[in-house]
């Protein structure tokens, strides 16, 4: 069998987080509002309504597209898309057809050794176009069908990929890559659960160099027949993203091997069964009748671009947090994709510098710290941040949005462990009062409070010390005898006296004295 | 004193600020003369009969204190294809049969807070679908002038009520001759604005890139004044332009020094009457006489014009009407599943003309179809445009007859499309090109069927429009309407 190469495109869909709708003023909150609520006569598509583009719509969507990395077009224009569909109230979409707000863009991707057939590659943008949503359709169980028309008209930008993409894992750091660029251009928050972002997946398998990727299709080589493609939706979480694909790609592998074929199809993903199952085999293609949209004027995006400063977007953030801080990349990686995250670790490693300047054991030679042990400290803040503090909030379901633990404070903890004033097992206890008191508290008031700190008081271990002594005769016997690895035993009867506040260093030193004499 | 329906706004604004008499006996008479009347020309889908008198009573208290606006009191009607709030609104087709919009079209809306009374909705060609208003599915519109004889249309209803006294003003819809062609065919005067001066907002749309809303009135004094409240940009309507809008009224009787044009293919068609032709060249003479100049123009590309608008048309119909769905407001035909509630609803909501526009739209923007009809339509458009651009270079407006011929027999055309088509020929390039056109009585033919004048302008050109066409309702003798 000769070698197969998966060729996978992707459609994806964006819900803008604009106030107010595409076309008209209606509030633009499809998820939370009973239904039909957020609607008026033009969304409805009332006679004689016109629809009027919601300006930071389109600049949004400019920023996406120079975000991508696109041409800008000069013109752009509307167009409408027809079929008859309950949940289209006009009887077609406005769209854009021949002359989107931006084309040819790309996404580079790279990825930790391993984890992907390829290391880095770079997946290029067909398309970026604005759009509006459908209204949301619940099938009852009586046969009926009801209609809610608060999601029509929420202003919807789809990015077209080329068919660049190779595997289940690549897809799904493409999609991760966009929520992170959506995030942190603030205009959607990009929630695959929620419906805020969709993926429609185009996956076909080639045999290597029988095929070439030109203007964005697959053309076939001289006497080769290319494999007919299978279109999958229903995808709605990444996870969902990688493994349709990659269930796709070994169901087509295993009907080449087989010498089977198949009509182009569209086939559903199925979270529960983990499979794809056929919805429709390809009938004729369907007509849109696509024409310009006579009721809006065309606009110059171009023009628009000229006037949008970008921020920082998430790989160049990536970069930044590797280089400039020390993070791994695989630390740098989470924090990088999400704007509050970022801000929250950046401010993490300023403040904590700002500790070690103040704090007495560091504080005389705390550049000189700094600039030889960044990466020490960036692998101690970044596994806090992204182990223990995000594991921690995801099991309370805290949001970063929401959480009350400034960076000054989170810092501050880190000092301490830094500092050896808390070990790991306090800090972690530090770490979640701080988290379950629902305000921002200071870490070193609720290591004094608890008696938290490390014990390195040499009389006041020496007391307990003792105590450990006297009540493990037998194991001091023996210890005395040559069992060397007993006096492990002994320290951690030291920790558990002491509540794991004992510097394991000072009780080791204790004990080998007194069990010297 | 003359009967207070055959007033103009002008007067009536005159008497009612006078208190020589009140909205409610103004708008009484209005509901007289309908009551009187509508049996016979059928007019009106439905009078406001209550809502009319409470509003005149509302606006009688208004005056009473001193605090009259421009309409205040004055009874107007509305096209049916116009969304008016709270009153039915069919567009003349059964499938909106039970349709009363939650809102109203922004010039609707104006010249209400301007205290304008609705009287009714007037009948029409369904979705203004037609050049003799005989396409309702609420029946024909007799022309006043002669019960055998159509009112023209689309907008024919509104043009009968006018020409016969049912009320003062009315407001009517033309995408390729519907307010000039029923206008001319009934006596009025009738105007098209350009392109982005009116908005569409709530007017139900046939051709998106060509539909305009207008007023039909008495006197060209009158169009100045409804165009003075109804012009101008309108956040719910992208295509308005936010061109200053001049004080028509105040313009109107300035004599600047205007050329007038006579584009030659106007006067070449083979249907164009005789008697049409010749008052039309009295008219022209008489400018002539007042020291206006007069220049021969050509437009070349006139002839394409109806072939380009029946592409056009259609196509952005088929689109416009796909809403017209049964599933949120309208006619529900419930039966069987979801293509054959749609399908059957469609089938008994729309008229035979309506079904045979969407037919002609969808297929001609079909996939492969595109490029060789609407795509090469819109650049013959352009051509067409063109055509008026470089003639308006020479001269500020042009003057031809509105129709070839005046008011037809009904039944004569309404198995003919294609006749019927050909009935909007000296309409359409205005039309297709966004220019504004009125058409004013020029005179009677033989057998007293009124013979409309246009008056066609520049874009954004609607004062000069007025202007030439107040000289020429100035040059004859007081307009006679009947009654």
């Amino acid at each position: 069998m000769p070698n197969l190469i998966p060729i996978i495109g992707l459609e994806i869909h964006v819900e803008l987080k604009t106030k107010s709708k595409m076309f008209c003023s209606c509030k633009n909150d499809p998820d939370h509002d009973a239904p039909n609520t957020n609607i008026c006569e033009i969304c409805l598509a009332h006679p004689g309504t016109l629809p009027v583009p919601n300006k930071t719509a389109i600049e949004w969507t400019v920023k996406i597209a120079q975000a991508l990395g696109c041409k800008i077009n000069t013109e752009s224009k509307f167009d409408r898309k027809h079929y008859f569909y309950p949940d289209l109230p006009k009887g077609y979409q406005i769209s854009q057809y021949d002359q989107p707000v931006g084309e040819h863009g790309k996404i580079e991707l790279d990825f930790l050794p391993g984890k992907n057939h390829r290391d880095n590659t770079t997946i290029g943008i067909t398309r970026v176009h604005l759009e509006e949503d459908t209204a949301k359709l619940t099938h009852g169980t009586k046969n009926e069908t009801l209609v809610d028309f608060n999601r029509a008209g929420v202003p919807l930008v789809e990015i077209v990929s080329d068919p660049d993409i190779e595997s289940g894992t690549e897809a799904k750091a493409y999609c991760q890559e966009l929520q992170a660029i959506f995030r942190s251009l603030g205009v959607s928050d990009a929630d695959m659960e929620k419906g805020q972002m969709r993926c429609e997946a185009n996956i076909s398998l080639q045999e290597a160099g029988q095929f070439v990727i030109e203007d964005c299709i697959v053309k076939p080589a001289k006497n080769y027949t290319l494999n007919p493609k299978v279109e999958v939706k229903n995808i709605n979480s990444f996870r969902a993203v990688e493994k349709a694909i990659d269930f796709e790609i070994a169901r087509q592998t295993k009907m080449l091997e087989n010498g089977e074929t198949w009509i182009q199809q569209t086939r559903g993903w199925d979270n529960d069964k983990n499979e794809t199952v056929l919805q429709r085999e390809k009938e004729t293609s369907a007509d849109y009748r696509y024409f310009p949209e006579p009721d809006i004027p065309p606009f110059n995006p171009s023009q628009i671009a000229g006037e949008i400063n970008l921020p920082e977007l998430p790989a160049a953030k990536r970069k930044r947090f590797h280089t400039e801080y020390g993070f791994s990349y695989a630390d740098a990686g989470l924090l990088s994709n999400d704007k509050n995250w970022g801000d929250f670790a950046e401010s993490t490693i300023s403040e904590m510098y700002d500790w070690l300047h103040n704090l007495p054991e560091t504080k005389a030679n705390a550049e000189d710290t700094i600039a030889t042990q960044k990466t020490q400290l960036a692998k101690l803040a970044g596994g806090w941040i992204t182990s223990k503090l995000m594991g921690a909030m995801s099991e309370r379901k805290i949001d970063i949005k929401i959480l009350k633990i400034k960076p000054e404070n989170f810092a501050e903890l880190i000092a301490l462990i830094f500092t050896n004033r808390v070990n790991s097992t306090n800090a972690q206890k530090i770490l979640i009062e701080m988290l379950d008191s629902g305000v921002d508290m200071d870490p070193t008031h609720i290591m004094e409070e608890k008696g938290y700190g490390q014990m390195a008081d040499e009389d006041a271990l020496g007391k307990i010390v003792d105590e450990v002594i006297k009540n493990n005769p037998n194991q001091v016997t023996q210890f005395k005898a040559g069992k060397e690895p007993l006096l492990q035993f002994l320290k951690g009867m030291v920790m558990k006296a002491t509540e794991g506040s004992a510097d394991p260093g000072v009780a080791e030193k204790l004990l080998r004295e007194k069990l010297k004499n | 004193m003359k009967e207070l329906n055959t007033l103009t706004i002008k007067t009536a604004r005159a008497g009612l600020d006078k208190k020589e008499f009140t909205s409610v006996e103004l708008t009484q008479a209005c509901l007289n003369r309908i009551k009187e009347r509508n049996p016979e020309l059928n007019a009106f889908i439905t009078v406001c009969e209550k809502e009319a008198l409470e509003e005149a009573r509302a606006a009688d208290k208004i005056i009473t204190s001193g605090k009259a606006l421009a309409l205040t009191g004055i009874p107007f009607a509305v096209k049916d294809a116009i969304c008016t709030a709270g009153v039915r609104s069919t567009a003349s087709a059964k499938i909106l049969d039970n349709y009363t919009p939650p809102f109203n079209a922004t010039v609707i809306q104006k010249i209400r807070e301007q205290g304008g009374v609705l009287i009714g909705k007037n009948n029409c060609d369904a979705f203004g679908h037609g050049a003799s208003n005989e396409n309702s599915m609420y029946g024909a519109v007799k022309n006043p002038h002669d019960l055998t004889k159509v009112s023209g249309g689309s907008s024919g209803g509104s043009a009968v009520a006018v020409a016969d006294h049912m009320c003062i003003f009315a407001i009517g819809e033309d995408t390729g001759g519907s307010i000039r062609q029923p206008a001319s065919f009934c006596g009025v005067v009738g105007l098209r604005p350009s392109y982005g001066r009116n908005s569409r907002f709530g007017i139900m749309p046939m051709a998106s890139s060509l539909d305009t809303v207008g007023p039909f009135t008495k006197t060209v004094e009158d169009m100045a004044i409804v165009m003075d409240i109804i012009a101008g940009q309108d956040s719910l309507d992208a295509t308005t332009v936010p061109d200053t809008v001049p004080e028509y009224s105040k313009t109107l009787n300035k004599k600047s020094k205007i050329r007038i044009g006579i584009p030659k293919e106007y006067f070449a068609f083979a249907e164009l009457n005789k008697e049409i032709k010749t008052v039309i060249e009295e008219k022209i003479n008489s400018l002539k006489k007042q020291s206006y100049e007069i220049v021969d123009v050509s437009l070349p590309y006139t002839k394409y014009a109806t072939a380009v608008y029946y592409i056009v048309v259609p196509s952005e119909d088929s689109s416009n009407l796909a809403r017209m769905d049964g599933i949120r407001y309208g006619a529900r035909k419930q039966e069987g599943n979801l293509f054959e509630l749609y399908a059957k609803t469609r089938d008994l909501g729309f008229p035979e003309e309506v079904k045979r526009r969407i037919l002609i739209g969808t297929y001609a923007l079909s996939a492969g179809y595109y490029d060789a009809y609407y795509k090469k339509a819109q650049q013959v458009r352009t051509l067409i445009k063109n055509d008026f651009d470089e003639v308006f270079k020479k001269v500020d407006v042009l003057v031809t007859p509105t129709s070839p011929f005046t008011a037809f027999n009904i039944g004569e055309k309404s198995n003919d499309p294609l006749a019927m088509y050909l009935a909007d020929v000296m309409l359409i390039p205005a039309a297709v090109s966004g220019v504004p056109a009125i058409s004013v009585p020029g005179g009677k033919d033989k057998n007293g069927l009124p013979i409309g004048i246009q008056v066609i302008g520049p874009r954004m050109g609607e004062e000069q429009v007025l202007q030439i066409a107040k000289q020429i309702e100035d040059s004859l003798q007081k307009q006679t309407f009947i009654c």
